[in-house]
């Protein structure tokens, strides 16, 4: 299982890494050419709010691959040494990891059964017309991705002293 | 009510056993919305808010000035920013302090992340400070102090999720931040002041600048003040949208990455590019798990419930916005400056509300709070910061060192409380 992780994984974060920059990219300068397009050419780009609300949606999951693979979520270390006093680091360690496996688990499946929903209502976008199950279903995807890549990076991460670690080696 | 506090207590409970802040928050909004509505209600409640708030346009301001911050980092500026602001003030008792407020003033109004400015700054400033012999409290403590003020000076994250947690105009929020943000620039000079009249050893005033190295610096200032009012300008003058200001703000600081000489490699562009994007998945997941566990407890009836204890106890609107700011107090000892706003606002908004607060200015002495809890013990991140960029800092030294700073940003709340104009006044005239 390390053996895999540890030739799978830096592959993926590779590509969530430019798959990321480039839709990062195209949301700025989507904003910036819309604004120029406006103001100097009288020439908005038609849609260009819905674009970048696509592109928020794939953005922030696709960047997600990346912060669950590295677990750089947010925590709250008030208590870490006495903690680490009252149970075993390993088994809190674990503990919390299948936690946050569990509730990205969740999300995606219930992303999936949103872009369900969605294809099954038919639902179109107001401005495009773009159906809103295409968005929901890469989102639901790359959110699929981001637990892969979160699990593969626990895989890594217990072979070094922490998961702090595992973003400098990748 | 009791639902509601039950969540709360589990979730704090999950968040001290070192559980992930936004999958916690998520999981108890979730048992908690299913507690009341039933499971199938509570999960489809959860895609909902978590694809509709993914696909929200006034979010993405936060992930273009997230870039913004990013490419202004990457642009290594704040050598030059510092030396601008020393050209300035070094000359003074305390100068190089002074200096070193300004310049993280700037530096974190465009970079976005006090953090991030507080890790920069202490390599930058420390080691000239260390050369005049500098206090190491008021050397450490003006850095971990000053990194908190881009918090106010827009644009700011903290203030965009004010803005979409309370349902405010996140353009007005902007300009309201402006005042209190030179004030707090102002009372933070002041405190470096009052430090070096009670021990003047601690501050000696600095050499003349170079004046090659004060031309070079100034060539930095006038580019990174441009855009700064450029993006501020156009959301005063409604030219653009906040989001429309963030792209073009992200746009121009890539122009400054790029003409500093960064920015040369495609390595370069995709770190950059994902590191802004990782920041903000980070940021997203919080945001998700917030509103979802938002969504309980506005079920819960709890923000109601509360409607009633304010009218029992007679509670003031001022009298109320106070209890909210000293259970803020305690709350930024736990959670980061965001928790607070996710967590916090929404519970007290139909008080706010129906009391007649002023949510703007409600959002700017939120927000100063957020500041507060940065630099105060036990977490203060910020001063964590600076003690990791600098380890032979002794961890008391920089609080001793920030307690001037802390009664700077109480004596900024107190002249909000009092002169609400300094928030009102500026968005009024939009």
């Amino acid at each position: 299982m390390r053996a895999f992780a540890r030739a799978v994984l830096p592959p993926l974060m590779r590509i969530a890494e430019v798959v990321t920059a480039v839709l990062l990219f195209a949301m700025m300068m989507l904003t910036f050419a819309d604004v120029v397009g406006r103001y100097v050419f009288t020439a908005p780009i038609f849609g260009a709010a819905e674009m970048i609300q696509f592109l928020l949606a794939m953005s922030i999951f696709a960047g997600l691959c990346l912060v669950n693979a590295r677990d750089e979520h947010i925590t709250v270390e008030l208590f870490e040494t006495q903690l680490d006093h009252l149970i075993p680091h390993t088994l809190r360690r674990i503990i919390i990891q299948l936690f946050s496996v569990g509730v990205m688990a969740l999300i995606a499946y219930q992303l999936y059964e949103y872009a369900r929903d969605a294809e099954a209502v038919g639902t179109k976008t107001i401005v495009l017309e773009w159906p809103l199950a295409a968005v929901s279903f890469a989102v639901a995807g790359l959110s699929v991705v981001s637990l892969i890549m979160q699990i593969l990076g626990l895989v890594l991460a217990r072979e070094s002293h922490g998961v702090e670690d595992i973003g400098s080696r990748l | 009510m009791i639902p509601a506090l039950t969540g709360f207590a589990v979730l704090i409970l999950l968040c001290f056993f070192g559980f992930r802040v936004g999958f916690a928050t998520m999981l108890v909004g979730i048992i908690g919305f299913a507690y009341l509505r039933g499971f199938p209600a509570a999960m489809s409640l959860m895609g909902q808010q978590v694809m509709e708030n993914a696909m929200n346009y006034n979010l993405s301001v936060i992930p273009l000035f997230i870039l913004m911050g990013t490419f202004i980092y990457r642009a290594e500026i704040s050598r030059d920013l510092y030396d601008a602001a020393y050209a300035g003030f070094g000359r003074f008792r305390g100068g190089l302090a002074l200096s070193t407020v300004v310049a993280c003033a700037g530096f974190s109004a465009v970079c976005g992340s006090s953090l991030a400015t507080a890790a920069t700054m202490t390599k930058v400033a420390i080691p000239p400070m260390r050369h005049y012999r500098y206090a190491d409290s008021l050397a450490s403590g003006s850095i971990a102090a000053s990194g908190t003020l881009g918090i106010m000076i827009p644009p700011s994250v903290p203030l965009v999720i004010y803005a979409i947690v309370a349902q405010q105009d996140i353009g007005k929020l902007f300009i309201a931040g402006v005042l209190p943000g030179l004030l707090l620039v102002g009372l933070f000079l002041g405190a470096v002041r009052w430090t070096v009249w009670r021990n003047p050893e601690d501050g000696p005033a600095g050499d003349p600048l170079d004046p090659e190295v004060k031309r070079r610096a100034l060539r930095v200032v006038w580019p990174v003040l441009g855009l700064f009012v450029l993006v501020l300008g156009g959301i005063y003058g409604s030219i653009f949208t906040p989001t429309e200001a963030a792209g073009i703000g992200a746009f121009g600081a890539m122009v400054i990455s790029l003409l500093r000489g960064h920015l040369r490699t495609l390595d370069e562009w995709i770190s950059t590019l994902a590191e802004a994007a990782s920041t903000t998945a980070t940021l997203f997941i919080v945001i998700f798990g917030a509103l979802v566990f938002a969504e309980f407890i506005n079920l819960s009836g709890m923000p109601y419930g509360l409607l009633d204890v304010i009218d029992a106890l007679r509670l003031s609107p001022t009298g109320l916005v106070i209890s909210v700011v000293i259970i803020a107090i305690f709350m930024g000892m736990i959670f980061e400056s965001i928790g607070i706003l996710l967590l916090l606002v929404p519970v007290f908004l139909p008080a706010l509300t129906q009391s007649g607060v002023n949510l703007i200015w409600f959002g700017i002495v939120v927000v100063l709070v957020t500041e507060l809890g940065l630099i105060t013990p036990p977490i203060g991140m910020n001063v964590f910061v600076v003690k990791a960029v600098m380890p032979d800092l002794k961890l008391g030294r920089i609080f001793a060192g920030v307690t001037p700073f802390i009664g700077a940003i109480l004596v900024a709340l107190v002249l909000i409380f009092m002169f609400p104009a300094l928030a009102t006044f500026l968005p009024k005239w939009m």
